[in-house]
């Protein structure tokens, strides 16, 4: 119940929130345009003076991978820069999130802008300290199903039934999804630790608190991960599928354009959302246990705490003394 | 596009122990006659039983031989291929070729294979036998040659005893061992062919190279566990089991190779299609494409019929390897097949259909045109690869014949063949042994896909209707021989009307390549002359634009003389429709070969105009008078698959911004998709 109540005040967006995941989108879009120009150039030199090139909107994959073949110095200029900007933007990335979870951690009406910038400023060291736990963490976690898979395809190697590639796969998937959707949660509760409690506590006593609190509700944080990032995927997804069969006049390619940026957009709303949830439902007691003696928490706002969510138990493992 | 799913049923209703309809058998009558009258000259005979030790991979075999001197003149040895022994080190012909890997499989490092002679033995007419002692002459052991104690003559017969013990190699690369699979190829002592004036021909077993056999029967008795499934070459006519082994009697004609398959997994269905049993051996995994497979089969039955001839052997096998097994696939014997498909192979991808097809048609391009694979494998290969074109073409659609939807792509087989071309368009050229291509990615791109645009080159030459019937005819005439490529160069141009050789001689003996490409594009406006004209006598001036406007009152004629913006004749104002443009339209022919191409013109008004130059000399203009030229298109219809670049075939007045804005779409769907997953992953 405490999860679907998270859940609800997710949703309740504050036009703070709303701009926040603009923000998100935008960022994706400005650096995925910044991207594409050389390959925009390279690809009107060649084919806008070609009728050959007319196949290529229906889908005519050997016209498209002549084109590739016929100047791969070309197509090395096209997407030389594309690595370049992956790594510009991870800090950008980095100040976001810290803008979005600070955002989300605190209660109340914001102010869409300065709020959002101050929290990101604030915690961007932090975050990025508390992400690269994270990360470590999660590369060991790791390493435990992925030799354990690895082992499963060293024990099937004699195995010679197909299917067995295919039980495999779905063994793949389903490890390396709840090992995601795992990393994230504890990425996202440490992140929401830390903006609640702010610099009192270390990023190490942090981290593991709130890595703690992730295992200790493995299984409805988990099923909250995974609902988003399934969200989040079939919000693009619809885009994409939209955009491959919706080249059949200029009017159809503008819809599916469009409609591919509100699938963007639409995940972008997601994430902001997903960050909500896992503030309410982490925040709340976080704040009760900062208090002490616990008291009851007032309904305030879209982000009400959770009355019954807070237990003994809650503030004896999850709160900083 | 029926691939043939509604026909499962239909298919496990009638998986029942038997041959086609079109063989009668009666085990107690010993082997059925499938040919009344023989097919080819029949020139070997083997008689051959092996039995399978499942659990040491091995084979134990006993074969006589029979050899007939079909030459006029006497023989004094016999050469014998041992082509297991290929796998028996890492010093072979094969593995040195192949550093020990197969598409992208490796070998075994414990598990070598090889085919050892325990004995051979050569039978006299009283029954007698004298012992042969093999010598191996080549650099491997892959080829064995026994001298006879007297010389075989003309028309005389040679029979030899030989028993045999094979270890089968872990599979990966064509034949061996998985799990219970056996894929049993070239596993079997096999004669050479003796050319007249040439000897025998006998080369070792090479990475790209297996097939040259003459013709003859064989009747092979396989041995196997109860529990294994075997599909052979051949129709099976006798079984008998002792409880814990049965064993299993094939009967072959007109066949110049046997091959065999067993495995205890094998799921096993067979269908009767067009008077021809269609029998699928598959792995239970992949049992959701059986009617992938049997579907390609079909639509081969009718397509070879339709363009050669009917597929005379009773049944035709589809062999399924295992998983890990896939070096085993993607193989031709007689009657025989294996084909390659996977779960993860999405049903708008068609390999499991263009590999089953492609295997199929070996029947014909190898199999009864046995031609010397060798040192001509363009003659199986390429031609061979040029009816898998032209069948799943017919089959799926020219443009979707190889993927219909992929994610929404489409690829057709003729631009599949084209790609491979373009990868390595002109490192060696068509007819080469096979050992002698610069290395094993020319040898494919060259045999098969080269070969099959020249194929295609051939067909743009003669016209559809004039290439299908020269290749009947030529067909007709060589089956169950040994063509080569002189035999195709004369028969095709008789059955043509026409001398081929200058324009596939090129295309086979060199390595030149063919680049067109739109020059120039020139409209101006008709304009009067100015000047004298010395046809008055005297001469006299011609009128200037003043006295011809005088002359013609206020209306335009179009005969005025054009603007600069209108002479350039792109993006400038179009004149009214009465204006008469003279256009020059230049192409150009980069590289050597020389292809006749198709040029289509399009005016201003929309009217379209093909034109055809036959591709000699450099570059050729032409002219047209009437509408403006707006468009230009050098092999509109994508026939010249040899061009090395198309994208330099056409000219437009007004490029299109449309293809590059969709795939600059696309591209955006991927960029913005990754930035906006890094944004919610951190």
């Amino acid at each position: 119940m405490n999860a679907l109540r998270a859940l609800k005040n997710g949703f309740l967006f504050r036009k703070a929130d709303l701009v926040a995941a603009a923000l998100l989108y935008a960022s994706a879009l400005l650096f995925g345009t910044l991207a594409l120009l050389p390959a925009r150039a390279a690809l009107h030199a060649l084919l806008d003076p070609s009728p050959e090139a007319a196949k290529l909107p229906g889908g005519d994959l050997g016209i498209l991978a002549e084109a590739l073949m016929k100047a791969p110095e070309g197509s090395a200029a096209a997407f030389g820069n594309v690595p370049l900007l992956l790594i510009l933007f991870l800090p950008v990335a980095l100040l976001l999130s810290a803008g979005v979870y600070s955002q989300a951690a605190r209660r109340g009406e914001v102010r869409a802008w300065a709020d959002f910038w101050t929290g990101a400023v604030r915690n961007f060291w932090p975050f990025l300290g508390l992400v690269l736990l994270n990360g470590v963490l999660f590369l060991f976690v790791g390493l435990v199903p992925g030799l354990a898979l690895a082992g499963a395809n060293h024990a099937l190697k004699e195995a010679t039934d197909p299917a067995w590639d295919v039980r495999l796969a779905w063994a793949a998937l389903a490890v390396a999804g709840l090992w995601f959707v795992a990393a994230r949660n504890g990425a996202g509760l440490a992140r929401v630790r830390r903006a609640v409690l702010g610099p009192s506590e270390g990023l190490g006593p942090c981290f593991l608190a709130s890595a703690k609190f992730a295992f200790r509700r493995f299984l409805p944080l988990t099923l909250l991960g995974a609902g988003f990032v399934a969200a989040r995927w079939a919000a693009v997804w619809a885009g994409g599928v939209w955009l491959s069969a919706g080249h059949g006049s200029p009017g159809r390619t503008a819809a599916t354009a469009l409609l591919l940026q509100v699938g963007f957009f639409a995940a972008a709303v997601l994430r902001v959302a997903e960050a909500r949830t896992q503030a309410a439902y982490y925040g709340p007691l976080l704040e009760a246990g900062r208090s002490a003696p616990p008291a009851p928490v007032e309904e305030e706002g879209p982000e009400a705490a959770p009355q019954d969510s807070v237990s003994p138990g809650d503030l004896a493992d999850d709160t900083v003394a | 596009m029926d691939l043939g799913r509604k026909r499962i049923g239909s298919l496990v209703r009638s998986a029942l122990l038997g041959i086609g309809a079109a063989v009668s058998v009666a085990a107690a009558a010993g082997p059925p006659v499938l040919f009344p009258e023989p097919l080819s000259e029949r020139i070997v005979r083997y008689d051959i039983r092996v039995a399978l030790d499942a659990e040491k991979k091995t084979l134990a075999g006993e074969e006589t031989v029979t050899w007939k001197n079909a030459t006029g003149e006497e023989v004094k040895d016999a050469w014998f291929h041992l082509y297991l022994n290929a796998f028996a080190n890492d010093r072979t012909v094969f593995m040195k070729e192949s550093s020990g890997a197969h598409r992208g499989f490796k070998a075994s490092e414990d598990q070598w294979g090889y085919c050892r002679v325990k004995s051979m033995a050569l039978l006299g007419p009283d029954g007698k036998e004298a012992a042969l002692s093999l010598e191996f002459p080549g650099e491997d052991r892959t080829v064995a040659r026994v001298s006879l104690p007297a010389p075989v003559p003309p028309g005389g017969e040679a029979a030899f005893r030989i028993v045999f013990e094979d270890k089968l190699p872990k599979v990966f690369a064509r034949a061996g061992f998985l799990g219970d699979f056996v894929m049993a190829g070239q596993w079997f002592p096999k004669l050479g062919v003796y050319e007249a004036g040439r000897g025998w021909n006998c080369h070792p077993y090479h990475l790209n190279s297996e097939f040259y056999a003459d013709f003859g029967v064989y009747d092979v008795a396989v041995t196997v566990p109860t529990r294994y499934v075997v599909g052979a070459t051949g129709v099976q006519w006798d079984e008998t089991s002792d409880g814990k082994t049965k064993t299993l009697r094939f009967h072959a004609e007109d066949v110049h190779d046997f091959a065999w398959t067993a495995s205890p997994d094998f799921v096993d269905v067979k269908e009767d299609f067009r008077g021809t049993t269609i029998r699928v051996l598959m792995q239970p995994g992949n049992r959701g494409d059986i009617p992938r497979y049997a579907g390609a089969v079909k639509a081969a039955l009718e397509g070879f019929e339709r363009y050669l001839w009917k597929y005379p052997y009773p049944v035709i096998t589809v062999v399924d390897p295992p998983r890990g097994g896939l070096g085993a696939g993607g193989m031709e014997y007689p009657m025989l097949i294996t084909s390659m498909t996977h779960p993860f192979v999405p049903d708008g991808f068609y390999l499991p259909e263009m590999v089953t097809l492609h295997e199929f048609g070996h029947q014909y391009w190898y199999g009864m045109s046995a031609n010397n694979e060798f040192e001509e494998a363009w003659l199986d290969e390429g031609i061979n690869s040029y009816y898998e074109m032209r069948i799943l073409d017919d089959w799926l659609g020219r443009e979707t014949s190889l993927a219909g939807n992929l994610a929404g792509w489409r690829l057709g087989d003729s631009q599949s063949q084209r790609l491979g071309y373009l990868s390595l368009p002109d490192a060696d050229p068509v007819v080469l042994p096979s050992w002698k291509y610069v290395n094993n990615h020319s040898y494919s791109i060259i045999s098969y896909n080269k070969s099959t645009l020249v194929m295609a080159a051939l067909e743009e030459r003669l016209g559809r209707d004039r290439m299908d019937a020269a290749m009947k005819a030529f067909f007709a005439r060589v089956k169950f021989t040994h063509p080569t490529t002189e035999d195709f160069l004369r028969i095709v141009s008789q059955e043509a009307g026409e001398d081929v050789r200058p324009f596939l001689e090129p295309l086979l003996f060199g390595t030149g390549v063919v680049d067109f490409e739109v020059l120039r594009v020139r409209n101006r406006l008709e304009s009067p002359p100015k000047g004298m004209d010395l046809s008055k006598d005297p001469p006299e001036a011609y009128p200037t634009p003043a006295e011809r406007r005088k002359k013609g009152g206020a209306q335009k004629t179009g005969a005025e003389p054009p603007g600069p913006a209108e002479k350039k004749g792109d993006g400038a104002a179009d004149p009214k429709p009465k204006d008469v443009w003279i256009s020059q339209v230049t192409v150009q022919r980069k590289g050597d070969l020389v292809l006749p191409v198709t040029v289509r013109v399009t005016f201003a008004e929309g009217k379209a105009e093909d034109v055809r130059w036959d591709g000699t000399g450099r570059y050729h203009t032409f002219e047209f008078r009437g509408a403006k030229v707006t468009r230009v298109e050098v092999d509109p219809e994508g026939k010249v698959l040899l061009d090395l670049d198309r994208f330099n075939n056409g000219w437009m007045s007004k490029p299109d911004r449309r293809p590059a804005g969709t795939v600059t779409a696309r591209l955006r769907f991927v960029l913005q998709g990754l930035f906006a997953f890094l944004a919610s992953a951190i």
